[in-house]
């Protein structure tokens, strides 16, 4: 039997409960308010089942729109979310979270479902961010912070060519990589979108408010797109591999003349990373389109051709 | 039977989600073989997954016909949305009814009631018999929820005192960060999804993630078991897919530890495969179904074996677990482009760098399997001046694969 695929944990106990929750809340719940929350908590077609389960007695937990229940429908930790939480314990981001013991505490007699040992990523980065370090852990808590109340900041940091600056920033999300074990900020200022490293960040000071952000300043991404043809057996599995290795971007496939077309959406700043990604292939993938893609890979396989000294 | 959106059994969707997100399309007219299933009807699946992540499918019509695909930007800060198709189990309307009112009358944990107590109070709001109930608060106990306690010949139930209001406070006031993040990057993240559901208004994540793959949501179940195993050390009895027959298996494994790739998302446990006294790498998307067994007691010996051959394993690959290749290349660098060298130093595992001069530097590792590293190697065409992967024929091998890249683009 599955341990995770439970009712307990279905959308539509969600909806039920956040129905009810507001029928408790407000003494009494629309037909209207019932829809609004059964597409918010479940999913497309619901709407088609809850609302009239709800209505027509089959589920026969209101009343004329009143809750039925006494009380506040709330239901307590499974012991798998406790093991969760556990593990999470043991994992060096978690102190960015946490400032004391608390919650350790509450959970000493809980059986994690897994330590640190257990897991390894074995192809990340070794230059990741110092979790443990106090100024980082303290610039990484103001960026939180900031971005939940909208404030902005006037952020200190370490620029490429090694010299400190500062910029008045309106956060907009933490980024984190896993192969690169860092965490970013993403923002914008006045004059446009700003990435900053946050183990680039001297220190950080939190404004009273934010400013607004606008079209002007908007954190744009320039998107392009690349176009590449495969063999789907080719005897390599080659295309399960770079759709997996490939997975985390925006992509289409089209299959032609026995010939898969794959379209991969990036971000300019990632052009690198896929030029590089795709030469992992080797002779296995090859780039159709843009022009000025396939040139940057002839250029490269050329100058390698003449760089090398095992190529006679 | 009517279609309905919600189902009884994941394994219907599972193999078709992963078509849909990892391959990126799905025939209309033509099942696509994942995990060894054979061909059959999809037209409900595809009705559902369009119900549960409509906002992320999409289709066109090329000259095969129609073709469907799950497109997801992973850095636009959402929540991983397959975490949905594990929150669509099926239910009886006794089973919905029943279990808001159950927690009702548990309303706290210094309730304690009789089963018949319970039964009667249940009574009054819904027509269900006793081994209804009783079947419910057995589940509900062995989910955590509810206690048991036997006085005399009589059950007595209460509420579990796990609120999640009190673990809350005690994580303090960034309990919601810590559910946003490590729902996206620990393993079997959807756990901390429910826990999210649970919180009535929950703000959006202030997290988003680059290089964040997804794709093994719907592997979750299949992992679970594994590291339950892993942590309690105990044997899996496993039945999988074997991509290189083409067939399925079953066997009974000693799993030792999870790793995970943060370039591709693939996951494997690394198991000892008691009969030929070898470890092998176990691919999590190609478990069918797990049982946990009984408590291996050579564990130890076997997670040290795995600890003192790990330095040898540059991804999964174990090899013959004998032979060791020496891997060696040397890569150029002009003065302004040291950021190379960097690369050398940050991506090298287990490897060394040596600085030659301020232009070249080289790198050198030993592995079981060399052909392993091909893909790591390829990211430095264009500078790499010379390479030896310790057998003439795998040099061969990749040299002639980059002239075979040459005569692709003449």
């Amino acid at each position: 039997m599955s341990n995770l695929f439970r009712e307990l944990y279905s959308s539509y106990y969600n909806a039920v409960a956040a129905i009810l929750r507001r029928a408790c809340e407000n003494g009494s719940i629309s037909s209207k308010e019932i829809n609004d929350l059964t597409m918010k908590y479940a999913f497309r077609e619901s709407v088609m089942e809850i609302p009239v389960a709800l209505s027509d007695g089959t589920w026969n937990l209101l009343d004329n729109g009143e809750s039925k229940l006494i009380n506040m429908p709330t239901m307590p930790l499974t012991t798998l979310q406790l093991r969760w939480l556990k593990s999470l314990l043991s994992d060096p981001r978690i102190g960015l979270f946490l400032e004391d013991d608390l919650l350790l505490n509450s959970l000493s007699n809980v059986e994690p479902l897994w330590d640190k040992e257990d897991v390894k990523i074995y192809d990340n980065f070794a230059d990741g961010d110092y979790y443990e370090d106090a100024n980082y852990r303290s610039n990484w808590r103001t960026i939180l912070e900031a971005i939940r109340e909208g404030r902005a900041l006037n952020v200190h940091f370490i620029s490429n060519k090694n010299k400190e600056h500062h910029m008045y920033v309106m956060p907009t999300r933490l980024e984190y990589s896993e192969k690169n074990d860092k965490f970013r900020l993403l923002g914008v200022t006045s004059r446009g979108n700003v990435v900053i490293n946050v183990s680039n960040i001297v220190r950080t000071e939190l404004l009273p408010e934010g400013f607004e952000i606008t079209s002007d300043n908007t954190y744009v991404r320039q998107m392009r797109e690349v176009v590449i043809s495969l063999k789907p057996d080719d005897g390599y599995n080659t295309l399960e591999r770079i759709m997996l290795n490939f997975a985390h971007y925006e992509k289409e496939a089209v299959m032609e003349n026995g010939n898969c077309l794959l379209t991969i959406k990036y971000d300019s700043s990632d052009e690198t990373e896929i030029l590089i990604g795709i030469l992992s292939f080797g002779p296995r993938v090859k780039v159709e389109a843009p022009s000025s893609f396939v040139a940057l890979l002839k250029e490269r396989i050329a100058r390698q051709i003449d760089v090398a000294d095992f190529f006679p | 039977m009517p279609y309905r959106e919600v189902i009884k059994n994941f394994e219907l969707v599972r193999s078709m989600i992963r078509d849909f997100y990892v391959y990126g399309f799905k025939r209309d007219t033509s099942d696509v073989r994942i995990l060894g299933k054979s061909k059959r009807s999809d037209s409900d699946e595809r009705h559902r997954i369009e119900s549960w992540l409509g906002d992320y499918l999409n289709y066109h019509v090329d000259d095969a016909g129609k073709s469907y695909f799950l497109s997801i930007d992973s850095r636009n800060g959402e929540h991983n949305p397959l975490f949905k198709a594990w929150k669509t189990s099926s239910f009886t309307d006794v089973d919905i009814v029943m279990h808001f009112f159950l927690l009702d009358i548990l309303a706290n944990s210094s309730i304690e009631i009789s089963f018949k107590e319970i039964v009667d109070e249940l009574s009054e709001y819904i027509d269900c018999d006793e081994s209804t109930v009783r079947k419910k608060l057995k589940e509900y106990e062995q989910e955590g929820i509810v206690r048991k306690n036997i006085k005399g010949k009589v059950a007595y139930y209460s509420r579990s005192n796990w609120e999640l209001d009190t673990i809350a406070d005690s994580a303090g006031e960034r309990f919601d960060d810590i559910l946003d993040f490590y729902s996206e990057v620990a393993p079997i993240g959807v756990v901390g999804s429910f826990i999210m559901d649970k919180i009535p208004d929950k703000g959006d994540s202030s997290f988003s993630f680059k290089h964040h793959y997804i794709t093994h949501t719907v592997d979750s179940d299949v992992l679970l078991t594994l590291m339950e195993c892993i942590h309690s050390k105990k044997v899996v009895k496993i039945k999988r897919y074997r991509h290189k027959f083409g067939d399925t298996n079953e066997g009974e494994l000693v799993p030792l530890r999870l790793y995970c790739s943060s370039s591709s998302g693939r996951q494997y446990v690394m198991c000892m495969n008691v009969l030929s006294k070898k470890i092998e790498p176990l691919r999590v998307d190609y478990v069918l179904s797990t049982k946990a067994g009984e408590v291996c007691s050579e564990y130890d010996s076997y997670k040290d074996i795995l600890n003192s051959v790990e330095k040898n394993i540059w991804g999964i690959s174990m090899g013959n677990m004998r032979t060791v290749n020496h891997v060696t290349f040397t890569v150029e660098y002009s003065d302004t482009e040291k950021y190379i060298l960097q690369r050398l130093y940050r991506e090298k595992r287990g490897g060394n760098v040596t600085v030659i001069d301020d232009n070249h530097a080289r790198f050198d590792i030993d592995v079981f399997d060399p052909v392993e590293m091909f893909p790591w190697v390829r990211t430095f065409i264009c500078r790499i001046t010379s390479v030896d992967f310790g057998d003439d024929r795998i040099n061969q091998r990749f040299i002639d694969d980059i002239r075979k890249m040459e005569a692709m683009y003449e």
